[in-house]
């Protein structure tokens, strides 16, 4: 696989995959240490999805996610230790401490705001897309959310009016359950809760062009990415792609139950005994060694560039981790700052 | 410990009204507590599992769809969750289900009971954070409850239930694991206050979390000589002036601890009497502790400089004896 992204670009990709994979390990350790405010929901297991399709935007273009939001920047470019320093609450974070794990925001990098309230970002998105039409800019909106919001009604009238106005906008559905039998009914978290099958469904029949991919399969994010991103300039409106990938069993309360990842296992395959249990994740469903895989494969990365890479990015974390236990808490009276633009 | 947990006598009241009357349902995606409580309540799931209609995230339609059933003879409880997801549900729940008894000339009924974790839940941040009450307090037709003890729970709801009126259960994230207020004892009618703490020098009035953080700083204002009169407005509409007015009569002073933001809050509402039926009894300004108005910030030291605790009450309390 990986043919169609230019080389630097895949190792590029990779790098970035690595990096969101010890942020959200520091976040976990911060978190057991009880360091870390509020429920907090980690990226593990859908990197290829974040780094696959944000690889393919502009600069310009503009990016707005949900409570799952920490790989999502990191995939943008922004910096570890000011997001790392934000999920803790500190003044060294994108927003000074005041939105946290929930609101993750990079807005010098067009990613200003995540909305912690399931599917509410998905008009705000569609927006952003009539702004760029309206004032006839080269841009597109990409917005990222998990397929429980397409269980809200602000996610169908968003994408009836996106078909409709043909809005630059791609809708990049994450469905990080795609291991539940898609039974309809289930009714919890975690399982198929719309009447339909197929999540795609829904936005064909809007008129939309959807597209449904393997989030194993990097190469193929940033293809759909990259196509979606040339039809909404050309002005043939938005496309709902979705990912899918299993669920990491990390779980609600994130734990390290796959422990720390090694990018040995890559060309090992091993399956270390204490995480038998889910041998799977090692074998197959692991986005980053999945990718390294084929990295190897396809001669476009040896083990030891693989590895480089991995100190590369480990140090990258270290610092960054000190940067955000560096970081002062903001003193009260920031309490204040911030209610009306200054 | 767990028997005397306010969250645990909450389940058994929802229980206790369940087994009572079949027509009870459960329609919702969430729960009565967080997630670290989903054991004490999934007893109560367990037994009435085919009353429950376990719905997708979707606020506004099974909101709506609770309206419906409540006109068609159920009764649902309806658990919205998160007190900020009711916004999503706002046109089902401020402008359907209040209006329509009014716009039938009174012929339809809607009796149907939203639920909500509302308030400064720690860490919630701007978006999990949402006190909606004051806010609802502006939906004529809608009733209020706001129980801050746990043997309020069961009356209250049979009340509601009786009384055939669309209702909001303003619930607080943070009082499920507290356990005062099991007391025997009178248990005052829907729509009237109670004195929960009798004394004559200064009236601490709050509701839900707020209630029991006047019970405590009145425990600490006792070790400061200071005797504070507590008064649990328990329904926020109606809102009872008269027991305020009365125990205001006696102490002269008051503060109100709500953590709605200051403008048209629960606490101006109740300051407002004082403009007019209440005219005269007072001997000092009355104290408003509100959460200040910016949005909830996640950072801990900022948030916790915001809410309304019980130092801050007990500091509100002596400067009006000072
Ligand atoms: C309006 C609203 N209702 C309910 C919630 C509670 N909630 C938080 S995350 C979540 C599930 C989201 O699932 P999905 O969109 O698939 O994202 P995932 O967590 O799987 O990435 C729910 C229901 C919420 N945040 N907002």
């Amino acid at each position: 696989m990986i043919p169609v992204m230019p080389k630097d670009d895949c190792l590029e990709a990779f790098r970035k995959m690595l990096l969101i994979r010890r942020l959200e390990e520091a976040c976990i350790d911060a978190a057991q240490e009880k360091r870390v405010p509020g429920h907090f929901h980690v990226y593990i297991g859908q990197e290829a999805t974040g780094v696959g399709v944000i690889s393919a935007l502009d600069k310009g273009d503009f990016i707005y996610s949900t409570h799952r939001n920490h790989g999502h920047l990191i995939a943008r470019g922004a910096d570890p230790g000011m997001t790392l320093a934000e999920i803790l609450g500190k003044s060294g974070g994108y927003a000074g401490g005041k939105a946290g794990t929930l609101h993750g925001c990079a807005p010098d990098l067009n990613f200003p705001l995540s909305s912690g309230i399931v599917a509410s970002i998905i008009p705000i998105a569609a927006g952003t897309a009539y702004a760029m039409k309206q004032r006839k800019l080269p841009y597109v909106s990409a917005v990222l959310f998990g397929e429980g919001a397409m269980e809200e009604g602000a996610a169908y009238e968003a994408l009836n009016i996106a078909s409709l106005w043909k809005l630059p906008v791609l809708f990049i559905c994450e469905n990080n359950s795609a291991e539940v039998d898609r039974k309809p009914g289930g009714g919890q978290y975690h399982a198929p809760n719309n009447s339909i099958i197929e999540i795609t469904d829904l936005a064909r029949v809007m008129g939309m062009t959807t597209v449904i991919i393997d989030g194993l399969d990097l190469d193929a994010v940033w293809t759909g990415a990259r196509d979606a991103r040339a039809r909404a300039i050309r002005g043939e409106g938005p496309t709902f792609i979705e990912v899918r990938t299993d669920t990491w069993p990390g779980g609600q309360w994130p734990t390290l139950v796959t422990g720390r990842t090694d990018i040995r296992h890559a060309w090992t395959n091993e399956v270390p005994s204490q995480y038998a249990k889910n041998a799977k994740w090692f074998t197959r469903n692991d986005p980053v060694l999945s990718v390294a895989r084929k990295l190897l494969m396809l001669g476009i990365a040896g083990k030891e560039e693989l590895q480089k890479i991995d100190i590369s990015v480990s140090h990258q974390m270290a610092g960054a981790v000190e940067f955000a236990n560096q970081s002062p808490y903001p003193p009260a009276e920031d309490a204040y700052a911030h209610v009306w633009p200054t | 410990m767990a028997e005397t947990m306010f969250g645990v006598t909450k389940i058994k009241a929802v229980g206790d009204l369940m087994r009572r009357d079949e027509n009870v349902v459960i329609i919702g995606g969430a729960n009565f507590g967080g997630l670290l409580h989903s054991q004490y309540i999934k007893p109560l799931f367990d037994e009435f599992d085919d009353r429950i209609l376990r719905t997708p995230s979707a606020e506004l339609g099974f909101c709506g769809l609770a309206v419906g059933a409540a006109i068609a003879g159920l009764y649902p409880i309806v658990t919205i969750g998160t007190g900020s997801f009711a916004f999503e549900a706002w046109p089902q729940i401020v402008n359907e289900a209040p209006n329509i008894t009014y716009m039938s000339g009174g012929k339809v009924k809607v009796p149907v009971m939203f639920h909500a974790l509302v308030g400064i839940r720690i860490s919630g941040a701007a978006q999990h954070s949402a006190r909606p009450q004051a806010m609802l307090m502006q939906a004529a037709g809608l009733q209020i409850i706001a129980p801050s003890r746990a043997s309020d729970v069961g009356p209250l709801l049979q009340a509601a239930r009786e009384s055939e009126r669309p209702t909001f259960w303003i619930d607080h994230a943070l009082l499920f694991e507290e356990t005062g207020g099991v007391e025997p004892g009178p248990i005052p009618a829907l729509g009237k206050a109670a004195i929960v703490r009798r004394g004559k020098d200064v009236t601490l009035v709050g509701y839900s979390i707020d209630l029991v953080r006047c019970l405590k700083a009145a425990a600490k204002l006792e070790k400061a000589g200071i005797d504070a009169e507590v008064i649990d407005l328990r329904t926020l509409c109606p809102l009872d002036s008269d027991t305020i007015c009365e125990s205001v009569g006696k102490t002269g002073r008051l503060v109100i601890a709500d953590e709605c933001y200051p403008a048209a809050s629960v606490a101006s509402e109740i300051a407002s009497i004082f403009t007019d039926k209440g005219w005269g009894l007072l001997k000092k300004p009355v104290k408003r502790l509100n959460f200040p108005a910016v949005p909830v910030p996640l950072s801990p030291p900022l948030e916790l400089h915001l809410i309304p605790t019980v130092d801050k009450i007990v500091a509100a309390a002596k400067q009006l004896m000072n």
